[in-house]
């Protein structure tokens, strides 16, 4: 009685134990063995540093498989990596996963899009999987030649990876800024600068600044003209070109205001301030002019309102 | 080559541990179907002598010969054979703490026969009624009291059914009356089974009551001082200790 | 001078002795385990009762205690990792790192640890004590050879037991991991079961699983020897049982460090 309870026991314990084993097994790889796959083969012309047998295989980010294989030809230094493929990501239309040939072909088919393989960072370990993309431009330079490999085996061209590309621009853009002079533009920029100065602190530029404000004045007095003569029916014309001018004359003072800012010529920069502030002056009375005939048009022909007048 | 009569033969044995000699040039022989006694002070070896005897250490120097064959110079496998032909009980009985009583009595049968299990069952019960103990075949031996583990033991030792037994101070830790009775046992296994038997001991009582023969071991001689029936030695010998050992009685007496 | 290089020679010689006295009564005795071994193939070469009362000590009864430890360990692997990995917001990696810690070494060691404590001593006191009450004389005068007699059945049962329970110990230690993975560290369980799952192969754990069956070899012997060795009395018995966890643990460490540089030579 006693015995066979510890046989019940002991036969728990051991069958428990192996089933343990055999499902941990089963877990931890050995169902890799039943999975099918296909063996397709690349070739990088770079440092393949942080990839191992072992790493991942992606399609897009998609886990696909794993490296089982990694070798240098010695004749050309191009490190050559098998992988497997497995193909129970692969399927059309929700149906059954492709079969090994279908894979291959169908693989065959997206080379002739631009599907590449190339080395890509996974976090921040250093460690590397290779990523199966489009490249956006073919480019058939970066696509190492194609290898001999066993018959029954796919080529995978592959591109140089993104830091290869980031680094070699990197070098080509150092080198294009290292060629700038910077030297020769600070002195450049200094002597425009001076030559600047000149221009302004030119009589003939000031005469032309006091035409200018002559200019505005006769505007004005124009302005008061107008109001007398033009009837109701130009006036609308006369608003629009009014406020035109109005326009300009407002990128102009704010481009002279930006220039005076510049300018550190005290004199000028009092002249300008005081010709803006009479521009400025003149469109606000244009603007007052344009908004009063708006909403009053009559005025213009009866002079200011009756309410006014009284 | 021993003759037939003798079913042990000692010859210039020397026995010891490692370069510490304990007894040297010890020459004597056992007769089929006695019982005979190793005597001696305590710590002068007799026990050395019969794990010697039996095989468990090896001798120094000299040989050890059972029913003829040479047990010091037998190859490991042939030893083992020869130290089959006799059981030994231990002081304590020696059984196995992990088996019942009748299963220490099987574990030889089981070992070394090929009898079917009814056949085993028979004779344990037979060696456990011979030794008084056909009651206790399921019990274990932490069970057991000090008289009852050495006789469990002797029937574990009559398993294989030896002619020659050895007793390692049978009466040690028993009270007067066990102690006799475990000797009225081994005098009737000689007379009933012819055994001979090779007893260790110091007790008076058994020495006088069923030893045919003993062998005195000398301390500081290292060596055998007499052989010979207990009686003969107390009444004629001239060596002063062997006198006074074997007169203790006497001594009390006087 | 010629004296003293004498005299060197001397001691040398004396030191050499020495050492092959000491070494020989355990070699003789791994020799003597050794050549039992073919008795297991015998009818009545293993005792089939001991190494069913072996097995029930060393493997159904040590479960609960090393499922116990191995999960506690997995958890504090657990925590100490997390404590790190989360200053580089690596957590995920604590299921590398657990996973792996379990499966190489700290399973096969635990297991290994409550058996030297459990089995090793209770080996060393039993065979101590055996000897003290004439049990082993009494086999050998039977003409049965004790070291077959009384090691194999431990050896087998423990050669057994140690690889279950190590497995059972991979299992519980991972899950020990997932456990802190799960709830300090607030990973999704799918994400750090799958991750477990990922990096950690059968390989690994079959390395691991041989090396309890190396320790159970060690301290099966390391516990039998010491237990033989007993000097007849009770404290003798006492001495032997500390001795052989002693010696088990350290074999148990040196044959650890030895067998995980040998598998660093096949990439493991």
């Amino acid at each position: 009685m006693d015995e066979n309870k510890q046989n019940i026991r002991l036969g728990i314990f051991v069958a428990g134990g192996l089933l343990l084993l055999l499902a941990t097994l089963f877990y931890l790889g050995l169902s890799s063995l039943f999975v099918k796959k296909i063996t397709v083969n690349t070739a990088f012309n770079e440092s393949v540093q942080g990839l191992t047998i072992g790493s991942s295989v992606k399609y897009r980010g998609v886990p696909i498989g794993t490296v089982s294989d990694i070798v240098i030809d010695p004749e050309d230094r191009i490190i050559e990596v098998e992988m497997e493929i497995q193909l129970k990501n692969f399927s059309a239309n929700g149906k059954d996963a492709f079969t090994g040939d279908a894979l291959i072909q169908y693989l065959k088919k997206e080379i002739h899009r631009g599907l590449r393989c190339r080395l890509e960072f996974s976090g921040i370990t250093g460690m590397k999987y290779i990523d199966l993309n489009y490249a956006e431009k073919i480019d058939p330079n970066a696509v190492v030649a194609e290898r001999m490999t066993p018959d029954s085996q796919l080529f995978l061209p592959s591109r140089p990876s993104s830091f290869t590309d980031l680094s070699a621009t990197m070098i080509t853009a150092l080198d294009t800024i290292s060629k700038i002079p910077f030297a020769r533009i600070g002195e450049d920029l200094q002597h425009s600068l001076e030559k600047f100065t000149e221009i302004v602190s030119d009589p003939a530029i000031r005469s032309t600044l006091a035409h200018i404000s002559e200019t505005a004045e006769r505007v004005e007095s124009m302005v008061d003209n107008f109001a007398r003569t033009f009837d109701e029916q130009e006036l609308a014309s006369i608003r629009e070109e009014l406020t035109a001018s109005l326009k300009s004359f407002r990128k102009l003072s704010e481009k002279l205001e930006e220039q005076s800012q510049h300018l550190d010529v005290a004199g000028t920069q009092s002249d300008l301030q005081s010709l803006m502030f009479q521009l400025k002056e003149t469109a606000e009375s244009i603007q007052t002019l344009a908004d009063y005939l708006e909403t009053d048009p009559q005025s213009i022909l009866y002079g200011k309102s009756k309410q006014d007048r009284e | 080559m021993a003759d037939n009569e003798n079913i042990i033969e000692v010859r210039d044995l020397a026995i010891g541990y490692g370069s510490r000699v304990i007894m040297k040039e010890l020459n004597f022989s056992v007769k089929r179907g006695e019982i005979f006694g190793l005597l001696g002070g305590s710590g002068c070896g007799k026990s050395t002598l019969m794990k010697n005897l039996i095989g468990l250490y090896p001798p120094l120097a000299g040989e050890i010969f059972l029913n003829g064959k040479s047990l010091t110079r037998a190859e490991a496998k042939e030893r083992r054979e020869l130290m089959r032909t006799f059981g030994v009980t231990y002081q304590g009985g020696a059984l196995f703490g992990s088996m019942t009583v009748a299963e220490n009595v099987a574990l030889p049968l089981q070992e070394f026969t090929d009898y079917s299990k009814e056949k085993i069952q028979k004779i344990v019960r037979e060696k456990l009624e011979l030794v008084d103990l056909a009651d206790f075949g399921d019990f274990m031996p932490a069970e057991l009291s000090g008289g009852m583990k050495k006789r469990a033991g002797l029937a574990r030792a009559l398993a294989l059914e030896p002619e020659l037994l050895f007793f390692d101070e049978p009466s040690a830790g028993l009270d007067p009356l066990a102690s006799a009775s475990l000797d009225r046992l081994i005098k009737s296994l000689r007379d009933k089974f012819h055994s001979t038997i090779v007893i260790v001991t110091h007790e008076l009582d058994s020495i006088f009551s069923i030893v045919d023969r003993v062998i005195m071991l000398d301390k500081n001689l290292r060596t055998a001082v007499a052989v010979g029936s207990p009686r003969e030695l107390r009444d004629h010998t001239d060596i002063p200790w062997v006198k006074q050992f074997l007169n203790r009685d006497g001594l009390k007496g006087a | 001078m010629k004296h003293d290089v004498n005299r060197g020679l001397i001691r040398l010689a004396l030191h050499y002795r020495d050492f092959r006295e000491k070494m020989r009564a355990p070699l003789e005795f791994i020799g003597a385990v050794s050549g039992a071994l073919p008795l297991l193939f015998r009818k009545k070469g293993l005792r089939k009762k001991e190494f069913r009362y072996y097995l029930d000590l060393c493997g159904v009864q040590s479960l609960p205690i090393t499922l116990l430890i191995t999960f506690l360990m997995g958890c504090v692997l657990g925590i100490q990792s997390a404590l790190q990995l989360t200053k580089f917001g690596a957590e995920i990696f604590t299921a590398d790192l657990v996973g792996f810690a379990v499966l190489k070494e700290f399973g096969p060691l635990m297991v290994a640890i409550i058996l030297t404590g459990r089995a090793g001593s209770a080996f060393a006191a039993e065979l101590g004590t055996m000897k003290v009450n004439e049990e082993i004389s009494a086999l050998e005068t039977m003409g049965i050879r004790p070291v077959g007699y009384l090691v194999l059945p431990k050896l087998t049962a423990m050669v057994i037991a140690m690889p279950l329970l190590t497995i059972f110990g991979d299992v519980a230690g991972i899950f020990g991991g997932l456990t802190i993975g799960i709830t300090l560290m607030d990973l999704p369980f799918a994400a750090y079961w799958s991750r477990t799952i990922d990096v950690l192969d059968g390989i690994t754990m079959m390395l691991g699983v041989f090396k309890s069956v190396v320790f159970a070899v060690l301290i099966t012997v390391s516990g039998c020897y010491y237990g033989f060795r007993s000097s007849s009395d009770a404290q003798g018995v006492g001495r032997s049982a500390t001795q052989a966890v002693v010696a088990s643990i350290f074999y148990v460490i040196v044959a650890d460090a030895m067998l995980t540089v040998l598998y660093s030579f096949i990439g493991y």
